[in-house]
């Protein structure tokens, strides 16, 4: 089979303001998104002939994408919506390059909007499964379960994972975009009240609204539309652990390990080659976890390899530089894939990572369920 | 919404496949369904078994022993029947014969409470009187 790494390629990214958009429905704020994101490369609307989108978590809508491109005005060749929580965004991304090798459309928008913040928020409180008389519910406790675990065997500390929640805000510090400025320190996580033991509020990431939008092409499409930077896809991968977590063999292993192994081996490059990570984090436990099992550390290092700069900017690996799910948006995952664009293309000012050339994108969804990874360079 | 409307979206929905499962719990019995084909036991209870997909399934009467795999207190909670119940535990228990459930850890003593930590069921009523299966320290 042919190798497509370095076959495809991000022209163009927009999103709205992240933050509240009370009152404006998720298909304006996809058109805002998407609007941006033509203007961003310049194209005529009319080169866009796939429309594909991850549903609004917290209201589902049957035909989502035909909705958005019915906003956007264009019919499309390819359309369609992925079901796998964050990972869509990334999984959105493969099946418009699968569909463009098979000549079925040669430019894709892939979108996503929400407005859980203020709308509603039942989608991350409802109880799992059968185990509602045990009071199992939420999304936080469910990461916390992951978290005890990873603790207990490995002795990771509350600390550590104040660690990464201390490096998402000093990021976002130098980002206008973030909805949420503010730096803070150690102390300021081990002081915020627990969400569920062992998680503190610093663990969870925010609550927003907003949409995002990202377009896809051939390099070699690109070249005619004029696009003046696109950002290469170098690998792709997914794997997708289980969906309920008792089940699941090691929760402490999600499918980044699988993913990112497909990813590196696509590009054939290795995780001391990147020159940044966006990793999704909706929870601090996420990230900790997802940079072992991609291979930047060993499984149970991760505590100690975020400690002491590592992951901040100027330090050896800097991870979510625009400030990830924990400061800039809690949206699910299309932000890392802009911010990783963004940081190739050079235009990060305060928060550029100097001379960035490669880097990896995760996205995952559920309780780490789903897991997607993208490497993009140039 | 009723008190009453807002219990029952808690309760699990009895099925004829899950119903002997509760119905053992109300006579203080653990049981999971177990394959006569490949062996495999199993919970929660399905027509199939995951594991080789054959409908030669039986129920099996387990020890209630077990360990906990993984756990969580809860500090907030997300129902208006919880209230007055935080802080809890919810734990992944992982049981002597192989099957993992969803329960809590009752009487629980947080300088001894850790992943591997030894439990045994206790047969409980919840909501409405629903029979349920939660876990102590043995
Ligand atoms: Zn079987």
């Amino acid at each position: 089979m042919e190798n497509l790494s370095e076959k495809y390629c991000i022209i163009g990214v927009g999103q709205t303001k992240y933050g509240k958009h009370p009152g404006r429905t998720t298909i304006d704020m996809n058109v805002e998104a998407i609007k941006n994101a033509i203007e961003d490369c310049g194209i005529d609307k009319s080169s866009i002939d796939a429309v594909l989108c991850k549903y609004p978590t917290s209201t589902f809508s049957s035909f989502y994408s035909l909705q958005v491109a019915q906003a956007i005005g264009i019919v499309p060749k390819v359309s369609g919506v992925i079901d796998m929580g964050g990972a869509s965004n990334i999984n959105l991304i493969q099946y418009a390059i699968t569909s463009m090798e098979l000549g079925q459309c040669e430019t894709a928008v892939i979108s996503f909007a929400d407005n859980p913040l203020t709308g509603s928020r039942n989608a991350y409180t409802k109880p799992w499964g059968d185990s509602g008389v045990h009071g199992w519910f939420g999304t936080p406790p469910a990461y916390g379960m992951i978290a005890q675990r990873h603790m207990d065997l490995y002795g990771t500390k509350s600390e550590q994972l104040g660690a990464i929640a201390v490096a998402a805000h000093k990021h976002a510090a130098l980002n206008p975009n973030a909805q949420s400025r503010k730096e803070i320190t150690i102390e300021d996580h081990q002081n915020s009240k627990f969400i569920a033991r062992p998680l503190h509020l610093y663990d969870c990431c925010l609550v927003s609204d907003g949409g995002a939008a990202v377009i896809v092409t051939s390099v070699e499409n690109a070249k005619k539309l004029g696009v003046s930077n696109p950002v290469t896809i170098l690998g792709l991968g997914q794997s997708h652990p289980s969906w309920d977590i008792e089940l699941r063999k090691e929760i402490t292993v999600s499918g980044a390990k699988e993913s990112g192994r497909m990813a590196f081996e696509m590009a054939g490059l290795r995780p001391q080659d990147m020159d940044f990570a966006q990793i999704y984090d909706c929870f601090s436990i996420v990230n900790l976890i997802t940079l072992e099992d991609y291979g930047f550390c060993e499984k149970g290092e991760g505590g100690s390899f975020v400690e002491n700069g590592r992951i901040e900017l100027g330090g050896a690996l800097p991870v979510n530089t625009s400030g990830g799910l924990l400061s800039e948006t809690g949206m699910p995952g299309m932000q890392l894939i802009i911010e990783g664009v963004r940081q190739i293309r050079g235009e990060c000012s305060d928060r550029q990572v100097p001379d960035a050339k490669l880097g990896i994108i995760s996205n995952q969804g559920g309780i780490m369920s789903t897991h997607a990874t993208m490497i993009l360079g140039r | 919404m009723s008190e009453e409307t807002t219990l029952e979206e808690l309760l699990p929905v009895i099925t004829d496949f899950n119903k002997h499962y509760y119905d053992s719990l109300e006579k203080g019995e653990l049981v999971a369904k177990k394959c006569n084909d490949c062996d495999h036991s199993f919970l929660p209870a399905a027509k199939y078994c995951p594991n080789c997909l054959s409908e030669n399934v039986d129920w099996k009467v387990l020890s209630g022993e077990g360990t906990v795999y993984s756990w969580v207190e809860y500090h907030r909670p997300y129902h208006e029947a919880f209230k007055d119940k935080v802080p809890y535990v919810v734990a992944i228990v992982e049981l002597k014969e192989g099957p993992r459930l969803i329960s809590n850890i009752i009487d629980y003593d947080l300088n001894t409470l850790k992943v591997g930590t030894q439990v045994e069921a206790v047969f409980t009523k919840g909501f409405s009187n629903f029979p349920m299966v939660n876990f102590r320290e043995k």
